[in-house]
């Protein structure tokens, strides 16, 4: 199973992830019609975070729904039943990192569905802070470079 | 006439600030296509709406502030908005731009445009979402910084991804050189555009919009975007430009012998290796900063590591200001560089006119035109850190004699007289930015023909003189700072970016694929350049409208003058007469007259009959 991860300190702010991310789901050259949204926060910290679904594997938003529109797929993706859904907000508030997205052109949240396994986002970030691994290999570059600072020769 | 399908929003509103009054606008078609978007259609309201010889801070001026068709949409770079108006640094045209997010935003607010006419009667800030535009009571904010003011906004209005242009005390004190701050740090930085808002009691603008910006067609907009982003990230100078940004130009301007140097006396700098883009990235850079869509990220948010104002972070350092604030005014260490920045952009004055200006009121300290008593105690001398950051205050407070150094370097000479005009590094009343044109002149003709007056970026030329020539007057030199006047500000109009072209070699006629793609009306490279022309004269037709002469295509005395006292090209100045040939030349070539006033034949051939009629009404 794959998962999307987020290398939050790679991430330069350019908001591309958003804007594919509308592309390939509405067609909409409408960065907040995307599952994914850009922080920069500055100055103080001074970072870009994009927050993003987790696809947790004991999702909240799923636990929560009360329509029982929101269920965890085969492959791990968390996925909508749009007919089922009601639009009542539960998820957004279910979801540990808000990453469920709302806009008043729909009833139904935009919640990232991993582009049926490419997601764009991962696909077009210029910086490679977004990833879509393996979960064994979840974070493996972090892991090495903590590794290595705790190496016994130099 | 051909209607667009996307890219322009189609909406521009006009807001009467005498009158507290907003009215929205429908953009027609034949207009946005003539003047494609950004500083084109500034100049063309400009030259319609302004009266001529308006007082630059009276309620006559008109703050423009345009967004360009690919602005907000699926190109790289997308995040350009134009600020124009009647210039209070010149006193002629006007016009600076800023990338980052605010653009993007204000075209999902529903808007390409904002014209800001009449003055309010006491501080306002606007808030624009979705279509509407309130203008709500600022005395809260009146006094703040840019920075501090956007923050508050932020907390207040609950959101930290609203986006906000603000002025900050210099532009409320109607300093010359005040910018128009984005975004914790990107600015409109050039022609006193922070004045002009100032003027007019506008403190702040703050957007949010969630409305979709229409494309022609989506599809190909995304076929273009991709094949140019697979361009960029494969490019080998990515990889420094994300690192160091345009901060990797001080060792090559430093090689090169034209980095700006205690107020343009010397063109390098022995301590060049403490204020590079090298020291940025080990000891200051924390991270990246990008613009709308930008795979680049050229920007860098540094905080200062050491002494008194250790913690302090900024958007920048980048180049012009590494180069005015640091070896012009000769401050040691990157530390100091990046706290003026701070202070600059909290101050909200461009970096580029205010190291010019602290450089130059040095100099006339350190030759005993100013004393200590007009600077309140401080000892202005190069590389006295705390006097610099001390007078960057004075200024945008206008506090004793930096009252008079808040006009700008030209006006302060005027006042100040003895010899002082003579090393005020200006053209047209706006400061130059940072390169030394001694050698390099078609660098130098680039700043003594730029419309908005000395400016870098309408014709960076200072990499053809070196590739060509440091000694050669040619007319070689001559069409390529014409051809670059074209080129670089087209990028202006359409809102988006040149690095990318420049830098990562995207061709000039991918943007104009991505025009038709957004807009449905098709074009070519030589039509987009056609239109950039077409806003080169228009914009020079207003500034002649305003009063300019040839006389004012000219260079401060001290590039004629003083020879570079170091490096390779050691005892250069330029020749007057030859210079005076290559302007006479370059003339001609734009099919101006011999007073530099574009001719009528120009003028209409560039579809601009209407005005060839009344700039030469006998
Ligand atoms: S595309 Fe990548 S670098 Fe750009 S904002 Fe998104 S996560 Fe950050
Ligand atoms: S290259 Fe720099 S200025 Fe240009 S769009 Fe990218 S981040 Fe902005």
């Amino acid at each position: 199973m794959k998962a999307l991860s987020v290398y939050a300190e790679k991430c330069c702010g350019c908001r591309i992830c958003e804007l594919v991310c509308a592309y390939q789901h509405f067609q909409r050259n409408n960065p907040k019609k995307a599952a994914i949204r850009v922080f920069a926060l500055f100055p103080n910290p001074a970072s870009n975070v994009p927050v993003v679904c987790h696809h947790c594997g004991v999702p909240k938003c799923v636990e929560l729904c009360p329509e029982g529109a929101l269920y965890k797929a085969e492959d791990g993706r968390i996925l909508l039943t749009a007919k089922k859904c009601t639009g009542c907000l539960e998820c957004i508030e279910a979801c540990p990192f808000t990453a469920v997205y709302f806009h008043s052109d729909m009833i139904t949240p935009i919640i990232c569905d991993l582009c049926d396994g490419d997601p764009a986002c991962v696909k077009w970030c210029p910086t490679k802070a977004l990833r879509f691994t393996p979960l064994s290999a979840i974070k493996q570059e972090r892991r090495a470079r903590l590794a290595a600072t705790m190496g016994g020769t130099s | 006439m051909t209607q667009f399908k996307g890219g322009y929003v189609g909406k521009i509103a006009r807001i009467n600030l005498t009158k507290s009054k907003v009215e929205t606008e429908k953009v027609k078609p034949a207009f946005a296509v003539k003047y494609l978007g950004g500083r084109g259609w500034c100049a063309r309201l400009m030259w319609d709406e302004i009266p001529a010889h308006t007082d630059p801070l009276g309620p006559k001026n008109k703050l423009i502030i345009a967004t360009g068709p690919l602005s907000g949409l699926l190109v790289p770079g997308a995040g350009k908005t134009s600020f124009a108006a009647i210039s209070p640094a010149t006193g002629y045209y006007g016009d600076s731009n800023t990338g980052a997010m605010f653009s993007p935003e204000l075209k999902q607010a529903g808007f390409d445009a904002l014209i800001l006419e009449g003055k309010a009667s006491k501080p306002i800030y606007l808030w624009i979402e979705d279509g509407k535009i309130e203008l709500r009571n600022a005395d809260f904010y009146w006094g703040m910084g840019c920075l501090e003011v956007e923050d508050s906004l932020k907390k207040d209005l609950g959101d930290e991804l609203i986006r906000v242009a603000s002025i900050g005390q210099a532009g409320e004190n109607l300093v010359k050189f005040a910018c128009i701050t984005c975004d914790y740090g990107r600015q409109a930085g050039r022609t006193g555009m922070g004045a002009v808002m100032g003027s007019k009691k506008v403190k702040a603008i703050a957007v949010r919009g969630s409305l979709d910006i229409p494309v022609a067609d989506p599809e190909a907009m995304q076929k273009i975007f991709e094949k140019s982003m697979r361009q960029i990230v494969q490019h080998p100078v990515l990889d420094i430009w994300r690192r160091q940004g345009t901060m990797q130009f001080i060792d090559w301007t430093q090689e090169n012998v034209c980095l700006p140097t205690r107020n343009f006396l010397s063109a390098t700098y022995e301590k060049y290796r403490g204020i590079n883009g090298d020291i940025m990235e080990k000891t200051a850079k924390v991270a990246d900063r990008s613009c709308f869509a930008c795979p680049i990220a050229c920007g860098n948010f540094c905080i200062v590591n050491k002494g008194p104002h250790k913690g302090i972070g900024v958007e920048g350092p980048e180049y012009e200001t590494a180069s005015m604030i640091g070896s012009n005014c000769a401050l040691p260490k990157l530390g100091d560089v990046i706290y003026a920045n701070y202070l600059c952009d909290n101050l909200g004055m461009d970096t580029i006119s205010a190291g010019n200006v602290v450089a130059f009121a040095i100099e006339c300290y350190e030759k005993g035109i100013i004393t200590k008593e007009d600077l309140n105690g401080i000892e202005l001398k190069f590389g006295n850190t705390q006097a610099v950051f001390d007078f960057l205050e004075m200024i945008a407070k206008r506090e004793a004699v930096g009252d008079l150094f808040a006009e700008g370097v030209k006006k302060a000479a005027e006042k100040l007289g003895k010899g002082s005009e003579k090393f005020a590094i200006q053209v047209k009343g706006l400061e130059i930015s940072g390169y030394d044109v001694r050698a390099a002149q078609a660098m130098g003709l680039a700043y003594a023909t730029a419309d908005i007056g000395a400016h870098h970026n309408r014709a960076w030329a200072i990499g053809y003189d070196i590739e060509v020539g440091r000694e050669n007057y040619d007319k070689k030199k001559v069409k390529k700072v014409i051809d670059l006047q074209h080129s670089r500000p087209l990028f202006d109009m359409l809102g988006t970016c040149r690095f990318q072209w420049l830098e990562t070699g995207i061709e000039l006629d991918v943007y104009a694929r991505f025009y038709e793609a957004a807009t449905g009306i098709k074009t070519t490279t030589e039509n987009l350049l056609r239109a950039s022309e077409r806003v080169y004269n228009l914009a020079r037709a207003i500034s002649v409208r305003e009063g300019l002469t040839s006389k004012e295509d000219w260079l401060p005395e001290r590039s004629f003058t003083d020879p570079v006292p170091e490096g390779h090209v050691k005892g250069a100045t330029l020749d007057k007469r030859k210079f005076k040939r290559m302007v006479k030349t370059y003339y001609k070539l734009r099919g101006w007259d011999e007073k530099g006033v574009p001719t009528q034949k120009k003028l209409d051939e560039l579809g601009l009959k209407d005005v060839s009629k009344k700039l030469h009404a006998p």
